[in-house]
């Protein structure tokens, strides 16, 4: 017996932080979500999985989109009418109690736990009695430990658990449910069926298996979504043993980020067999999926001054989107520098060494007042991503110069760039 | 740092050129125009700070072909001699290594700080170009240029910086325009657009129902609709089928009341058949009664010719000998003629009138004598050969006569050898000479004895030379085989003289043992000679030659006889074939001259034609043969003629005709009999055909009267099936029949049309029609129909509902994008961010720059316009005092003390202040540490002659902080600088 166990879904949400795209791109972009579960759909079909375990988040919030609903209740449909089960809980992105609901009645084999008492549903596989104990989020803000509330001693037959948790403490996660890995043994389950986090991640197993398998597709171009996602394939022995459970990945798009040294590079036309190089790497590695490339350049040398008057050129050199699956070249980070020794220079007894020098003492007072004279959205968005906790105010209070430093850092590349010259 | 010198792997149109030995100050590098000093020039600009880019301008005309230009700088760094090395497409990267080739460990900034190509070429190395460059500029821009070298000291003004930082802040965010106000424009409209979406999102539940509801009030009203409309059909149906119906119940009745009888299909149909058949039956039995009458009495008239019939194959027999007898005679007649015609054939063949007398048996003699034709045309051939050997014979028998007698007179050298020669043997000559031999050995001394010339005698070869002469001689007189002859004389003659020399070599040096006495030897060599004929003592050559001489005499005698011998022989030979060639010839003629006679034929007859007259003959002879075969053949003709005459005998004589008529009379008798037998067997044939047609009229007459009876049988069989006796009552119990039946397929046709209308209704649909309430069935047709009205209103404003329902629902849906609407807002923040994020770096470039240029202004820029302005007052001896930084510009004092700006001064002055505020920035650097070699292209060809001597005294100074390199085509330049300082180095290139 093998079951499917996702999570994270996040039905019809929208791809973030990209900037421009062709109207190719943002079609594929906006269908991801909705994409990448037809094909769990399709793979439970394929494998003839005894079951699908959905923990959490279907939806991406209290706006549950009609064709998000509609998708999931038509996806649920197919696997019902095969005979496979479904069981859901409700997360913190789609709590039970918020967002509306399109789908009056659901298929015949599909099981969705409410909030509240841990509720179980026994089926039985070739024999085998298998037996799913879930809970879901009755609001947003689920701060209470939902694992103690699962059973301490069942009956015969493998048991799951399936539940929406955040295990132990994590910096780049909220904590919604939290939990420990100790809270979770507790419970004679012989697999954790989990969701919340988007990274994949096998907790602990065996006797106990605790997962998280991620997030079926990646959702922005940032590290932590720049990696194949999925779900995960878990095999029951006739015995009740669980094996560990294997990664089956579901995206239809991938992210990309990769990071270009221009070092050694004497042209445009060097960069781009470069990138061409890079980018054939990613389909190969993308296997038939689209990928969207988010490139940093980096390192020094004498394309600096050119890639400084902007990337244009390059978009244009490395073409558009011609064919399904896409490689589209997002907008590029020049972090590059030019070929000189800019410590050496801010040293320098001139007029670029003191200029230099003087943007070593930019403070965060100094952004904050230059922010204050952007316009509105613009500061927003700004301090959306860099100032921690996101608000303009906040700035000059910070502490840290993490944010500030790479903006001075540009503006010594500019600065000297725009009294250097580009060498000729 | 300071350049030593350099080593151009390829540059422009340098390859593999090295130079060098440049010093700490002030250099001179001379060399005439187009030599390559400009591009000496840029080739250590751009070894030193690098390449510019590899789409510049400048850069392309010194990169032929884009070829990989580079080569090395030998470099002086604080002491340490390094070389730098850099191509542009392999060694991008400066190499620096040590002068013995290991690596100095040091980068390119190690040796040129901060300084870049940009900043370099705006302050340490100045060209032509530059200067170029300031005169063509508007003043405007040269006051700009020479303010910034003044002012920064960097490789662009800091005005032009912040120009550049302006645009590009301008762009991103104007006053009322750039690309962050637009940016928060379409980020306000997409945050409201998101809004709305969610909205939309909100109500699209509502409306969903109301879609729902709309849609369950379409499917009611259309059930509805769909049951009004079968229920008039129902009505409708009824009164459709109620005719037939009714129709049907009426047949219903009618049929009831006729006999039911089954007479099977058609019976008045069959019953006419039948009749018809009997009819047709009984027409044709009369008919064919009355052919049988018409065929007895062709019968009886015909008349019988039994006589004639008999003679039938009489005929037959006398008609082909009649035919036969024909030919014959056409044969005979033919042979008579063509044996004519042979015979005259014959006697041309022969050339001779054969006459009466010429029978085939004297044909037949004549042919056996034709066989010896070929005998006589043999003994002919040979008679003609024997005569021509005959002749050839006698011409050999007279060349050897001939022969013969000339060997019998030998010509005169012969004869003189013969008597040289006759008086001595051969053993005593021989002998003579060995002694001679011994002799001059033990007299003369070594060496001499063998030089001693050999005197007398006839040396070798003479005999050749006599032979010869004589075979010329011979052949002269045109004796050819004497003159061979005599040649072979000459050859063996000579070839024994050679040999006998030879013998006595090998007796001489084979000779061995005690010497001889001397006297004995001598004394018996006088003797010899003596009794030989010799006056004194000869030499050894002369008895040898005179040895030679008596060899070929005997060889000669020898040939002589032989061939004597060999001309008898031929002579004898000759004779006998002459003889045995007569025989022949003779026999030949008396056999030919016997053949003729036997012939009859003129004994005169030529030989030659023989063969021509035996073909003849010949021909004459097979035709006679054939002619032979002919008269056999004419005489069995005549005998078969009588026999056919015979076989007609019968026939002529019933006709009347003699045997011995003519052939033409016979001939017509048998025709007209001919005739007559014809007619008989015509009446014949006819009698016999007319028999056959009688006894089948009869067959076929009995057979009518069979059928026709038959027939009235099955009429009489009909009508009692049916219980009747006559025809007519048959056909009015048919039509009754006929009539049922009718009505039984309305009355079914009725019930199927209703069964086929309501189907599975049928039954309730017939007791309804039995009941027959047509008045309510109308009336409910109009009742449906009007309800059909007011249901079908009522259908089209529900269906109008729900389409609006649904497309409000569809828009809402779009409208309700919130996915599509949260990607827009989010990937405009993220352009907002990043615009932003690049304002605010540009604006603090920009104020960093603001704030340092003000400090330098203030504080830095004095040093190096102080220093250019003492320089420019040197150059200019006194003309201008002062050079001043004013605000945004330069001012500059005159010898008066009056402030000018610097638009008052002339190109030339523009050229040198620009000059000395290089001079004063490279000092500048050099002093804060940054000490890299001036390089200057020619700076001095705009300026007198007096301001050249005072700028060559100035760039003294300034070598004094920096090295200087000056680029020049002139000697006087060099001579200037060398008086301006005697340091100074000077280096010409070729």
């Amino acid at each position: 017996m093998r079951f499917l166990h996702a999570a994270d879904l996040h039905l019809d949400t929208p791809v973030a932080k990209l900037r421009t795209y062709p109207d190719e791109v943002a079609r594929v972009l906006r269908d991801a979500s909705l994409d990448a579960f037809d094909r769990l759909v399709q793979t439970a079909l394929d494998k003839r999985v005894a079951a699908c375990l959905f923990a959490g988040d279907v939806y991406d919030g209290a706006d549950r989109g009609t064709r998000a609903q509609l998708r999931f209740r038509d996806g649920l449909q197919r696997l019902s009418d095969a005979g496979i089960r479904s069981f859901i809980v409700h997360g913190n992105h789609d709590p039970v109690t918020e967002g509306w609901t399109a789908v009056n009645r659901w298929p015949e084999l599909v099981t969705i736990f409410g909030p509240g008492a841990v509720q179980s549903d026994t089926f039985e596989v070739d024999g085998l009695a298998v037996t799913v104990h879930g809970v879901s989020y009755a609001t947003r803000n689920e701060t209470e430990n939902l694992a103690l509330r699962f059973p301490t001693a069942v009956g015969p037959g493998v048991h799951i658990g399936l539940l929406h948790t955040q295990v132990g403490a994590r910096n780049d996660v909220r904590s919604y449910a939290p939990c420990t890995l100790e809270d979770l043994r507790r419970s004679p389950m012989d697999y954790w069926a989990l969701g919340h986090v988007h990274r994949r991640e096998t907790l602990a197993g065996p006797a106990p298996w605790i997962a998280y398998p991620g997030n079926i597709q990646a959702r922005r171009p940032s590290a932590f979504d720049a990696m194949p996602k999925g779900a995960v394939m878990v095999e029951v022995l006739p015995s009740g043993d669980v094996l560990e459970p294997a990664f089956v990945p579901l995206d239809v798009v991938r992210f990309a980020l990769p990071e270009v040294p221009i070092d050694g590079l004497a042209d445009i036309g060097e960069l781009l067999d470069r990138l061409q190089a890079i980018a054939d790497g990613l389909v190969r590695a993308a296997d038939g999926r689209s990928v969207i490339v988010h490139p940093t350049l980096t390192g020094r040398g004498p394309l600096h001054h050119e890639l400084a008057r902007g990337t244009e050129e390059l978009h244009t050199q490395l073409g558009g989107v011609d064919r399904q699956p896409f490689l589209w070249w997002d907008h590029f980070v020049v972090a590059t520098s030019p070929d000189v020794d800019l410590d050496r220079a801010a040293a320098a007894d001139d007029l670029v060494g003191a200029v230099l020098r003087d943007l070593a003492s930019v403070t965060a007072d100094d952004l904050a007042s230059l922010l204050a004279e952007l316009p509105s959205e613009a500061a927003t968005a700004f301090a959306a991503g860099h100032i921690p906790g996101g608000s303009i105010e906040s700035i000059g209070s910070v502490e840290s110069v993490e944010s500030v430093d790479p903006i001075v850092r540009r503006s010594w590349i500019l600065a000297h760039d725009a009294l250097v010259g580009g060498g000729s | 740092m300071k350049v030593r010198g350099w080593d151009i792997d390829q540059f422009a149109h340098l390859e593999d050129v090295a130079g060098g030995g440049l010093g700490d100050h002030l250099n001179v590098i001379v060399a005439p125009n187009e030599t390559g000093k400009t591009t000496l020039h840029h080739f250590v600009r751009w070894i030193l700070l690098g390449f510019p880019s590899k789409n510049s301008t400048v850069l392309r005309r010194y990169r032929p072909d884009k070829a990989d230009i580079g080569g090395r700088l030998r470099i002086d760094h604080h002491g340490t001699d390094l070389v730098l090395e850099r191509h542009l497409n392999t060694t991008a990267t400066p190499s620096i290594r040590l002068a013995d080739g290991r690596p100095a460990g040091l980068v390119a900034a190690d040796l040129t700080g901060t300084v870049t190509l940009g900043m370099y070429e705006s302050v340490f190395a100045v060209g032509l170009d530059e200067l170029h460059g300031l005169r063509s500029m508007d003043p405007d821009a040269v006051r700009a240029e020479i303010y910034a070298a003044g002012l920064v000291g960097n490789g662009r003004s800091a005005s032009k910086a912040l120009d550049d930082i302006d645009r590009r802040l301008a762009h991103l965010l104007g006053p009322r325009s750039g690309f962050l106000r637009q940016l928060e424009h379409d980020m306000v409209r997409a945050k409201a657009e998101l809004r709305s979406a969610r909205d939309a999102s909100n109500h699209v539940g509502s409306l969903q129902s109301r879609v729902d509801n709309a849609e369950a009030a379409v499917c009611r009203v259309d059930d509805e609709i769909a049951q009004c409309r079968a229920e008039q059909t129902w009505f409708a149906q009824l009164g459709a089928v109620w005719p037939d119906w009714s129709e049907a119940a009426e047949a219903r009745d009618e049929r009831d009341a006729l006999p039911d009888l089954d007479l099977g299909p058609d019976p008045i149909g069959r019953l006419d058949a039948l009749s018809n058949r009997f009819d047709e039956l009984d027409t044709r039995r009369i008919a064919i009664g009355r052919a049988l009458d018409r065929a007895r009495t062709a019968s009886a008239g015909l008349r019988d010719d039994p006589e004639a019939l008999t003679l039938a194959d009489a005929l037959t027999r006398a008609e082909s000998a009649i035919e036969r007898e024909r030919t014959l005679v056409d044969v005979a007649a033919r042979s008579a003629a063509e044996l004519e015609a042979e015979r005259r054939a014959v006697e041309s063949g022969l050339g001779r009138d054969l006459g009466a007398g010429w029978t085939i048996d004297r044909v037949r003699t004549l042919g056996i004598g034709v066989a010896d034709v070929g005998r006589i045309e043999r003994a002919a051939d040979a008679a003609i050969a024997t005569e021509s050997d005959h002749r050839t014979a006698s011409r050999v028998a007279d060349d050897a006569r001939r022969a013969t007698e000339m060997l019998a007179r030998p010509p005169d050298a012969a004869t003189s050898i013969e008597a040289a020669t006759d008086q001595c043997s051969e053993s005593d000559l021989s002998e003579l000479s060995g002694l001679i031999g011994l002799l001059e050995e033990h007299t003369a001394s070594p060496g001499a004895g063998s030089a001693t010339p050999r005197r007398g005698g006839i040396r070798p070869g003479v005999l050749g030379v006599i032979a010869v002469a004589a075979a010329l001689a011979l052949a002269a007189v045109g004796a050819l085989t004497a003159a061979v002859a005599v040649l072979v004389i000459g050859g063996i003659a000579t070839a024994a003289s050679v040999l006998a020399g030879a013998a006595a070599e090998r007796r001489d040096h084979g000779s061995s043992g005690p010497a001889p006495d001397h006297d004995a030897i001598s004394r018996r060599a006088t003797t010899l000679a003596l009794e030989h004929g010799f006056d004194r003592l000869p030499s050894r050559a002369t008895i040898d030659e005179r040895i030679r001489s008596g060899r070929t005499r005997d060889a000669a005698q020898a040939w002589h006889r032989a061939e004597e011998q060999r001309l008898a022989a031929d002579a004898i030979r000759t004779a006998e074939l002459a003889a045995a060639a007569r025989r022949v010839r003779d026999d030949s003629a008396n056999t030919w001259r016997a053949v003729l006679a036997s012939l009859g034929l003129s004994p005169d007859l030529d030989p030659r034609d023989a063969t021509r007259t035996a073909a003849r003959l010949s021909a004459a002879t097979s035709d006679i043969a054939r002619l032979d075969g002919d008269a056999d053949a004419v005489r069995r003709v005549r005998a078969e003629i009588a026999v056919q005459i015979e076989a007609q005998a019968e026939v002529l004589l019933i006709a009347g005709v003699p045997l011995d008529a003519s052939l033409a009379d016979r001939a017509e008798a048998i025709a007209l009999t001919r005739r007559r037998i014809d007619a008989a067997r015509i009446a014949v044939a006819d009698r016999k055909r007319l028999d056959v047609e009688i006894d089948q009229f009869t067959h076929d007459l009995d057979e009518a009267t069979r059928l026709r009876n038959d027939a009235r049988a099955a009429v009489v069989d009909h009508l009692a099936a049916a219980g009747s006796d006559d025809p007519q009552s048959y056909r009015r119990l048919a039509a009754a029949v006929a009539r049922r039946t009718e009505l039984s397929a309305l009355i079914a046709d009725a019930d199927q049309l209703v069964r086929i209308t309501f189907a599975a209704d049928a039954e309730t649909a017939i007791k309804e029609l039995d009941r027959g309430r047509v008045a309510e069935w109308a009336d409910g047709v109009n009742r449906t129909a009007a309800a059909l009205v007011r249901l079908q209103a009522e259908q089209r404003n529900t269906h109008d509902e729900a389409a609006e329902a649904r497309r409000c629902l569809r828009d809402l849906e779009v409208s309700a994008d919130v996915v599509t609407a949260s990607m827009r807002v989010d990937g405009l923040s993220s352009e907002l961010a990043v615009a932003a994020e690049e304002w605010l770096e540009l604006m603090l470039a920009r104020r960093a720059i603001e704030r340092v240029l003000d400090q330098f202004e203030r504080e830095r820029q004095p040093d190096v316009v102080r220093y250019a302005s003492a320089a420019f007052t040197r150059i200019t001896d006194g003309r201008w005092s002062n050079v001043i930084v004013a605000e945004d510009r330069l001012e500059v004092v005159d010898d008066r003390g009056r402030r000018l700006t610097d638009d008052h001064l002339s190109r030339g002055a523009i050229e040198q202040l620009y000059l000395c505020m290089r001079f004063g920035l490279a000092v500048d650097r050099a002093r804060a540490g940054t000490e890299l070699p001036m390089l200057l292209d020619d700076v001095f060809v705009n300026a007198d002659p007096r301001r050249q001597e005072r700028l060559a005294a100035e760039l003294g100074c300034v070598a004094d902080e920096v090295q200087v390199v000056m680029f020049t085509a002139s000697e006087a330049t060099a001579d200037l600088l060398r008086r301006a300082r005697p340091d100074t180095t000077i280096i010409g290139l070729t």
